[in-house]
């Protein structure tokens, strides 16, 4: 199993049409698309940076619509941190995280020390809000989790979701900014150049 | 499926449907209030609670809507790259279901097909909803890797019943139209469920029968539909022009695959992986290179997105290899051929026996190497396959090959 220690996996979840994968492509590719494409599983990666040198940074953006439980089981159990979206134009977009919330700490234990991000998505309709951020807010604390609104359609929040996502990782330093490795490189180059200047 | 809501359920019989079931719902604690008997009519119901709650129904039946006896037949229907043997086959299993599952099916594709009418404005396309519907009333018996790689052909058989509900609800199949004797090659390729090394090897004729220009072509139309999701509706393949109802996302590793038939019947099951490995890898190159074409002006877009993360790696390579996946869906799990590319990836393959591959593999060899070398830790999916493909084969691999038993 390519089980490499230095990938970092984050699971996306949440109910069918919430915006799962359009946070993810904003995040991932920063685009944006008013077409809607149900997703079955698809994962992204990207290098950053973990306890000073770089990783890989798994997006795994899970299927909203329908249900494979296996599958879910699966990215929760290989999951480093979790994101839980809701529509804010839709309660039961909101209710439909319960189970996945239950199923997370079932299988993980100690939820405490797992990243866990509440993300209402579509901020951007506040128009037809339906939940509230405070509601929201409330629902994150007794789940002791974070919590932040989106728009993958204005680019709002998204890069700060997936940062912040990252700092609540406590047992490694994780970060979008790969300057650490820089540094490194920097260095080694740096000490190559001396030993060249003393042969 | 917030999409689909947008249509009128009231003209169809949705509520005689769902009513006994919905209070069904409210026992998960969603809606603890609910009375036995609702008011579809009253707006206090969100339509998205009732849509739910049916797709709910349908996916806790204790057995499919479209039943657990026919559905290795359907799947391997919808595998069929033969349009009319595909149609004429599904149509003449609906007409196996029994008595009620029939008319279940009927009155929710019926009412799947008013939704799909309204796709401009809900979004919901008949593919669309093969993606949704196909797990919902299609299932296997058991969770095997061999079921989760038909998921894919769930949602075509879905598909076609919305396209084609017409023709197929008019009544069975007269005696002529029932399926004609199905193509040798599906039979053939029952035994390998797996589409992907299929798949490959049509790019593998493309090196050989034509430049190179040309295979990139191919390769980029992959990546296109791939990397573009939304371009996965738009392709009308170019490839497939004959093949004019799909669309090319779901449907073409199905198809293609059996467009080489021949070369498939000859490999042996062995070098066949060799082969898929090989080519997945000239196929790796392939992308590579193109993606960087293709996905130049993506930085350009979104100046500020993406630069910073990417050091060692452009964001376009990996991301086409995940959106190829995704186009693919699951093909990508698929591929036996596929594998080992991702177990030993720097390794050359242990030469193919087969003999063309040969004479282009110097040409693209030091991308393959690269594009393996990326690929090892790029498919979450494909890690997740070998994982349950090792699991699975410790419990039988007779599961696997069930999908060729009964042909």
């Amino acid at each position: 199993m390519p089980e490499q220690s230095n990938d970092y996996r984050v699971a996306v979840f949440g109910a069918g049409g919430v915006g799962k994968s359009s946070l993810v492509l904003r995040f991932v590719k920063g685009t944006f698309r008013e077409s809607y494409i149900p997703t079955v599983e698809d994962t992204y990666r990207q290098v950053i940076s973990c306890d000073k040198s770089i990783c890989t940074l798994q997006i795994t953006d899970t299927t909203g619509s329908h249900q494979f439980p296996a599958m879910q089981r699966l990215s929760i159990s290989k999951g480093h941190a979790f994101i839980l979206v809701y529509s804010i134009t839709s309660r039961q977009s909101l209710e439909e995280l319960k189970p996945i919330y239950e199923q997370i700490c079932e299988i993980k234990g100690d939820v405490e020390s797992i990243p866990i991000m509440l993300v209402g998505n579509k901020c951007d309709e506040s128009p037809s809000r339906e939940v509230q951020s405070s509601e929201a807010e409330a629902l994150a604390r007794t789940w002791k989790c974070a919590f932040m609104e989106t728009s993958a359609k204005l680019n709002h929040n998204v890069k700060e979701l997936f940062q912040e996502l990252l700092n609540l990782e406590k047992r490694r330093t994780v970060s979008l900014q790969i300057d650490g490795k820089k540094s490194k490189q920097q260095k080694r180059k740096e000490k190559l150049k001396g030993k060249c200047v003393i042969m | 499926m917030f999409k689909n809501l947008k249509y009128n359920w009231q003209d169809l019989n949705l509520e005689k449907l769902i009513n006994p079931h919905i209070s069904h719902y409210c026992f998960r604690g969603l809606y603890p209030k609910c009375p036995g008997d609702v008011d579809f009519h009253n707006s206090d119901w969100d339509i998205k609670t009732i849509t739910s709650s049916l797709k709910f129904y349908l996916r806790n039946l204790s057995e499919p809507v479209m039943t657990y006896r026919l559905h290795k037949e359907l799947v391997s229907a919808a595998k069929s790259d033969n349009l009319d043997y595909r149609l004429g086959a599904i149509h003449s299993l609906v007409y196996k279901l029994p008595e009620k599952n029939r008319e279940m099916l009927e009155l929710l594709i019926r009412h799947l097909v008013n939704v799909c009418e309204h796709s401009k404005e809900n979004l919901m396309t008949p593919s669309n909803m093969g993606v949704i519907f196909g797990p919902t009333l299609m299932r296997a018996q058991e969770d095997t890797v061999a079921a989760m790689m038909n998921i894919k052909f769930q949602n075509i058989v879905v598909e076609i019943l919305i396209e084609h509900f017409g023709k197929i609800y008019l009544g069975p199949p007269e005696e002529s139209a029932a399926p004609p004797v199905p193509p040798p090659r599906v039979t053939a390729r029952r035994h390998k469920p797996i589409t992907i090394s299929k798949r490959l090897l049509r790019e593998r004729t493309v090196f050989y029968t034509s430049s190179l220009d040309e295979s990139e072509d191919e390769i980029q139309h992959q990546t296109l539909n791939g990397t573009i999701t939304s371009s996965i509706e738009t392709p009308k393949p170019p490839q497939h022009p004959k093949l004019p109802i799909q669309r090319s996302g779901e449907t073409d590793p199905g198809r293609k695959s059996p467009s080489r038939p021949i070369s498939d019947g000859k490999l042996e099951p062995c070098p066949e992986v060799d082969v898929g490995k090989l080519v997945s890898r000239l196929q790796d190159g392939g992308t590579k290179i193109t993606p960087k074409a293709t996905n130049g002006p993506m930085p350009g877009s979104g100046p500020t997105k993406t630069p910073s993360f990417h050091i060692k790696r452009p964001a376009p390579r990996p991301l086409a290899h995940h959106k190829e996946g995704d186009a693919d869906s699951f093909s990508k799990v698929r591929p036996p051929g596929e594998k080992p590319t991702i177990i030993r990836p720097p390794v050359r393959p242990p030469d193919p026996p087969c003999r063309a591959a040969t004479p282009q593999k110097p040409e693209p060899k030091p991308d393959i190497v690269a594009g393996n070398a990326g690929e090892i830790t790029s498919s979450v999916v494909a890690s997740r396959t070998r994982f349950f493909e090792t699991a699975s084969r410790k419990t039988g691999s007779s599961q696997g090959r069930l999908p060729g038993d009964e042909s």
